[in-house]
């Protein structure tokens, strides 16, 4: 039997999304170690306001410095203005222009002003390590990506700016990651949800939106946190009553859990009948309780490598 | 009255401003319209003020998202009265606009710009600064006994009480001098002066971006000029009234590593600004009557094997979300001498989709376990 999410990992980038709050940032960093178990080498990014990522990895933070956290995987928090000036110095080559120009800070403000730049040079950064970074050869990226509605944005952000006018070679440019990240082939979405029904709700809506409004392929859906079977009834001496609080728990939400899996297999049926639609998988990852940080490398391998296909 | 409820009590009946900051997904504005709700129970004249709330929330207040204040009513009837304003990014940005640009000419002209089209409703930096103008309009009003301000979802909820002219680098550096009034010439002179006017680093500039997009750029920076003295300005008298306004903070936050970590930010920042904070709301607890069985479960796991699945889950759960309740109050008690109540709310089985929901929401808050602060420990 093929490992679960294998054939996700062929891809040059898996972007990570899915409401807040539900396990995006551990599913990626699990992801990375299903990968580094292939034999890949890894870039987990993330672009985030303080870094999620290397506390995981016991590391202090690194902000816009990749560092190999891990055999085989380099992690990076991307942060907008950097990654701005790695692109006009690296990129374009304009070291001068941004000495002169972008070090200001009223012109660091004005970029921070600017629609669509820290997006924009997001992506070109994910296409950069995919595609263009020999010195790294990085065979797999994963984006532990925005939640859903602000990762929506940044799928839709070259086409924002393919049409917003502009030329030159920041257009060039766009169209070269446009057409990267519209790639199934090497590119893939991975939605997060767990099984309770607004969640649920939420994700069949982002599914929907997502393959209309923007050119990103989803590739595949989590259902996290899935607990375990409430166990048969058997004849067995009533509970004690301390436990009854828990025991109540534990089989409404395994009961609600049912009913939020069948809502998604109804809606995921919808979605492939529908104009365009399609199948895809659709993996149950269990609820464990507690991540504590760091993680333990081996109980992180042990959760992503039970997953289940749906 | 019991001790849980008079940490909000008193809270409510001290303050004249609360100001909910704390991560996304946490409940933040369900906890803010909470206390709103509280202190209106209690007979306040109480305005609300949400930033982007979700869709459900508005909606569970049966007002709409937009830019203007509105009388919420309700079914429950109370002594005190509650007036809401669910802001949405664009109607905010397009009242300042209106409010601020020099003539309705001007304005009409900026709501042209598909430049401000794009900012007005993707830019998340100046929603602060709405808010603000938003608050100061408040205040002046006198009409409220408390306000409840809750802030964006992110860890930066705090730079505009740290920095409220960000925006004026703009103007005070000259940046409209020196980069912008050369373009704003070039339109009257043809494009040959611009790289005169603008030299080298113009040129730079236009072989990056592309000179029509500049040339919006530079219309919409101009045009917005006024606009944006106008923001600072509200924008630094509002961080005054806040000093000088009975003003606490309720950090909200929840049992998980990343809120955490984002409270623990938000909460140097706050001692660094020297604001007070009053109280820290903890959502997301599990059911009171599940962290009993969680306590109890190691007595009788050996007893009961085929329960230790979900059991035992439950249990690693509730341990975790103690530690880190915990931390969190010793962080704030460290952080400002004193003990802060933490007060810490249930998971609700239901979504708040409703008045009645967000009723139960309340009286959850007002029956909230206080950590720390009484005999009791959970």
């Amino acid at each position: 039997m093929q490992a679960p999410f294998a054939e996700l990992l062929q891809k040059k980038l898996v972007m990570v999304t899915g409401k807040g709050g539900i396990g995006k940032t551990l599913t990626s960093v699990a992801l990375a170690y299903q990968a580094q178990a292939l034999g890949k080498k890894v870039c987990l990014v993330e672009s985030s306001a303080h870094d999620q990522l290397a506390p995981l990895f016991g590391s202090a933070p690194l902000g816009h410095q990749h560092r190999e956290l891990a055999p085989g995987i380099t992690v990076i928090n991307v942060n907008a203005q950097d990654n701005f000036r790695d692109f006009v110095i690296k990129h374009l080559g304009f070291a001068k222009l941004f000495e002169k120009v972008f070090t200001k800070p009223i012109v660091r403000s004005f970029i921070q002003m600017l629609p669509g730049i820290a997006e924009l040079t997001l992506l070109g950064r994910l296409y950069y390590y995919s595609e263009l970074d020999k010195e790294d050869a990085f065979d797999l990226v994963i984006l532990d990506a925005f939640a859903s509605g602000h990762f929506q944005s940044l799928m839709k952000t070259p086409d924002a700016v393919l049409h917003s006018g502009m030329v030159g070679p920041v257009i060039e440019e766009t169209k070269r990651v446009r057409t990267f990240i519209a790639d199934p082939e090497k590119v893939g979405v991975l939605l997060v949800a767990v099984p309770e029904d607004l969640v649920v709700a939420e994700a069949l809506d982002f599914v929907a939106r997502l393959h209309q409004e923007t050119p990103a392929p989803l590739a595949a859906l989590v259902l996290n946190r899935c607990f375990p079977p409430f166990p048969a009834q058997k004849d067995a001496a009533p509970a004690p009553p301390e436990l009854a609080g828990g025991l109540g728990h534990w089989q409404a939400r395994a009961a609600a859990e049912a009913e939020s899996i069948q809502r998604l297999r109804e809606g995921l049926q919808q979605f492939a009948g529908s104009k365009g639609g399609r199948h895809f998988p659709v993996f149950q990852l269990a609820e464990r309780g507690a991540f504590k940080e760091p993680l333990n490398a081996a109980e992180v391998k042990s959760w992503i490598a039970g997953a289940v296909r749906l | 009255m019991s001790e849980e409820t008079s940490v909000f009590a008193r809270m409510v009946a001290d303050s004249r401003i609360i100001v909910a900051i704390g991560s996304g997904g946490v409940g933040k504005t369900t906890s803010s319209i909470a206390i709103a709700l509280m202190a209106a129970r209690a007979g306040k004249r109480v305005g609300l003020l949400s930033i982007d709330p979700a869709k459900r929330l508005a909606d569970a207040l049966g007002i709409p998202l937009g830019s203007e204040l509105v009388r919420v009513q309700m079914e429950h009837s109370i002594p005190g009265t509650l007036e809401a304003a669910m802001l949405d990014q664009k109607a905010v940005f397009d009242e300042m606009v209106r409010r601020f640009a020099p003539s309705p000419a001007a304005a009409q002209k900026i709501f042209a710009n598909s430049i401000y089209k794009e900012v007005s409703s993707n830019l998340g930096g100046p929603l602060e600064y709405m808010a603000l103008a938003k608050l100061e309009t408040m205040l002046k009003q006198g009409r409220y006994d408390l306000i409840v301000l809750d802030t964006p979802p992110d860890t930066h909820a705090l730079d505009f009480l740290a920095r409220p002219n960000i925006l004026a680098g703009f103007i005070e550096h000259g940046v409209m001098s020196w980069m912008i009034k050369p373009f704003h010439l070039a339109q009257k002179l043809g494009a040959g002066a611009l790289f005169k006017a603008g030299g080298k680093m113009m040129h730079g500039i236009s072989s990056i971006t592309g000179i029509k997009m500049l040339r919006l750029l530079a219309e919409f920076l101009v045009l917005m000029e006024d606009v944006i003295v106008g923001f600072n300005r509200v924008g630094r008298e509002v961080a005054q009234s806040l000093r000088q306004n009975s003003t606490g903070f309720v950090l909200v936050s929840a049992p998980y590593e990343n809120a955490l970590r984002s409270a623990s930010h938000l909460m140097r920042e706050l001692k660094t600004q020297n604001y007070p904070l009053l109280s820290i709301i903890l959502n997301r607890n599990m059911p009171f009557d599940v962290q009993a069985t969680a306590r109890a479960w190691p007595d009788f796991a050996a007893r009961y094997p085929e329960w230790e699945p979900g059991l035992g889950l439950l249990t690693q759960r509730y341990r975790y979300a103690q530690a880190l309740a915990d931390r969190l109050q010793s962080e704030a008690q460290k952080l400002f001498q004193k003990d802060i109540p933490l007060l810490l709310i249930e998971e609700q089985a239901q979504m708040i989709l409703s008045e009645d929901s967000l009723w139960q929401f309340t009286d959850a808050l007002g029956k909230a376990r206080v950590l720390g602060s009484g005999p009791s420990k959970y």
